[in-house]
């Protein structure tokens, strides 16, 4: 249990001080101006383009990549809770604190960055406007959740953690697709949650399950392989 | 057995097989032949990519149980996220499940004056005098692994440390000191085990200084405040068989050799009296690890030709005719291979 506590401190420690915070600031920065552009060109379909592009296809993926970068402190993930480990702590207590705070911190973030394409694109007036702020920054909170999973899944892998890089770079080439090959990365579910075009014609709600599922299965696949 | 490693391969190690049971083991050798990686792997930081490494019958790497008994000093010693040095410690006890408090601990290795600084502006040296603190204070530890333990250590007290180093082996622990330097080493003990390019050749008798070079002459080094006058009284010792001087570069600097020790030392008092110099300090001159190894790789290639020479010698009398009833040829003796494992 102190494990866990050390690995959850050790990742609060290397994400919230002042310079890691940059990155989620930058990211609701490229959000905010991303969506201002896409209001001023497509009006009526600035929020759709915001959040499948900007913020879903660009800012939180690689928002993840940085965040488990720093949380990892550009180690291997087994690595990265030596301090934990080494006097005895379970190594695998504290990966788990490690990703923990690593996927809650994200799902905020996704959860922000999510909300913020919806406000710039929307006018004050808009009905709706609750409505797809409280939806959109749900799927942000599971997107969050998800690639947090999948980035500390990448980072038991390679030296120095650089599987994190093939992590990107799957979620990138094959998760932009529809087909079965889209299936097993965050970014064709979540781009069905947001109302666009699913993978393999799932609907809406297998697309969350998926979500749900993946984050899973992600941990624990990232918790099996590192030993206590 | 309390340490073993069986046909370990990581880094510099290669195929490296060592078992070492209670008491303090002195391992010689440097970063570049493995001696830092040893020290990570018993650690736990990391797996060997070939072979196994067991404390007291476990992984370390996979056991938080034998890294809890475990105390070890690395090379490069890893920074911590802890506000203060002192929540550093405080951390490590009560991991450990250790009753004293990290104020105690810091108190007892006479650190208190870090207590309150940022573990982020302790410099390397710092880290690691920190990191021999926590070491040292493990409650009946089963291994202490320790990289250079009387080095880069600032605030540490070299006493405490042998100190603590002896008390842990009188109490059935297994103490491994790791270092590049031969003088170091002959402080930490009698003997020591050499570790070449991440092998161990050969562990030296006692006493260390006399055995790290077998075949050469023992040399002195002498400190006076004047060896020129010094130089015309030693060559007329009859124990001295070798004077060496450097003006330019170590102006007060000798190193005198010869076949025995005890009467070099005697003869280089009388001539230092004779020459009414003032004697600043006198002490083995211990050979630089480089060297030690250039001896082991001699050891092992004049074994090697003399084992293939016998080998040679038996494959003669078997070719030859026998002549009559003679004495039996004992069969060749196999050749020791150049870099033979412990």
């Amino acid at each position: 249990m102190t494990a866990l506590v050390g690995g959850a401190r050790l990742g609060a420690t290397r994400l919230l001080h002042g310079r890691a915070l940059v990155a989620p600031a930058v990211a609701g920065l490229f959000v905010v101006v991303a969506a201002a552009l896409e209001r001023v060109v497509a009006p009526s379909q600035a929020a759709d383009h915001a959040l499948a592009g900007a913020t879903f296809g660009l800012a939180l993926p690689l928002l993840a990549f940085v965040t488990l970068d720093r949380a990892t402190g550009r180690a291997r993930l087994d690595a990265a809770v030596w301090e934990v480990a080494r006097y005895g702590g379970d190594r695998r207590q504290g990966a788990a604190g490690l990703i923990g705070v690593s996927a809650l911190f994200l799902g905020l973030c996704g959860a922000a960055l999510a909300a913020l394409a919806v406000i710039v694109t929307r006018s004050s007036g808009d009905a709706t406007l609750a409505r797809d702020l409280l939806a959109s920054a749900w799927v942000g909170l599971l997107g969050g959740l998800c690639y947090g999973c999948w980035f500390a899944l990448g980072s038991g892998f390679g030296a120095a953690g650089r599987g994190r890089t093939v992590a990107l770079l799957l979620d990138w080439v094959l998760g932009s697709g529809s087909t079965a090959l889209a299936a097993l990365w965050p970014r064709g579910h979540l781009r069905n949650l947001l109302g666009a075009e699913p993978v393999l014609h799932m609907p809406q709600w297998s697309a969350l399950a998926a979500v749900l599922a993946l984050s899973l299965g992600y941990a624990t696949a990232t918790l099996w392989r590192v030993s206590r | 057995m309390m340490l073993e490693l069986t046909h370990v391969g990581c880094g510099a190690l290669r195929d490296l097989s060592l078992a070492f049971g209670p008491g303090h083991h002195v391992v010689l050798g440097s970063p570049g032949d493995g001696a830092s990686v040893l020290v990570e792997l018993i650690s736990g930081l990391r797996a060997p990519a070939r072979g196994q490494v067991r404390v007291t019958g476990k992984d370390p790497a996979k056991d938080p149980k034998v890294r809890a008994a475990l105390g070890t000093l690395l090379a490069h010693e890893p920074t911590v996220s802890a506000k203060t040095v002192k929540s550093w410690v405080e951390q490590v006890v009560a991991t450990r499940g250790d009753p004293r408090s990290g104020a105690e601990l810091l108190e007892e290795m006479s650190l208190s004056g870090w207590a309150t600084r940022s573990p982020g502006s302790l410099d390397s040296a710092e880290r690691r005098s920190i990191a021999m603190a926590i070491a040292l204070a493990v409650q009946r530890p089963s291994v202490l692994a320790l990289f250079e333990p009387l080095a880069y250590l600032p605030a540490v007290p070299q006493k405490l440390v042998l100190n603590r180093i002896e008390t842990a082996a009188a109490a059935g622990a297994c103490v491994l000191s790791v270092t590049a330097s031969p003088r170091q080493a002959s402080r930490l003990g009698p003997s020591a085990w050499i570790l070449d390019h991440g092998r161990i050749v050969r562990r030296t008798g006692a006493p260390l200084a006399e055995q790290l070079c077998p075949g050469t002459a023992p040399e002195l080094l002498i400190r006076v405040d004047s060896p020129r006058a010094l130089l015309a009284r030693l060559a007329e010792c009859p124990a001295v068989a070798g004077l060496r001087w450097n003006e330019g570069s170590n102006r007060g600097e000798l190193r005198v050799s010869g076949a025995d020790l005890g009467r070099l030392s005697l003869d280089v008092l009388r001539a230092t009296r004779d020459a009414n110099v003032r004697l600043l300090s006198l002490m083995p001159a211990l050979p630089l690890l480089e060297s030690v190894q250039a001896a082991d790789a001699g050891l092992a290639r004049g074994a090697y030709e003399r084992a293939l020479e016998v080998a040679r010698g038996a494959g003669r009398a078997r070719a030859a005719p026998p002549a009559g009833p003679g004495p039996e040829t004992s069969p060749a003796p196999a050749a020791p291979s150049p870099g033979a494992r412990s």
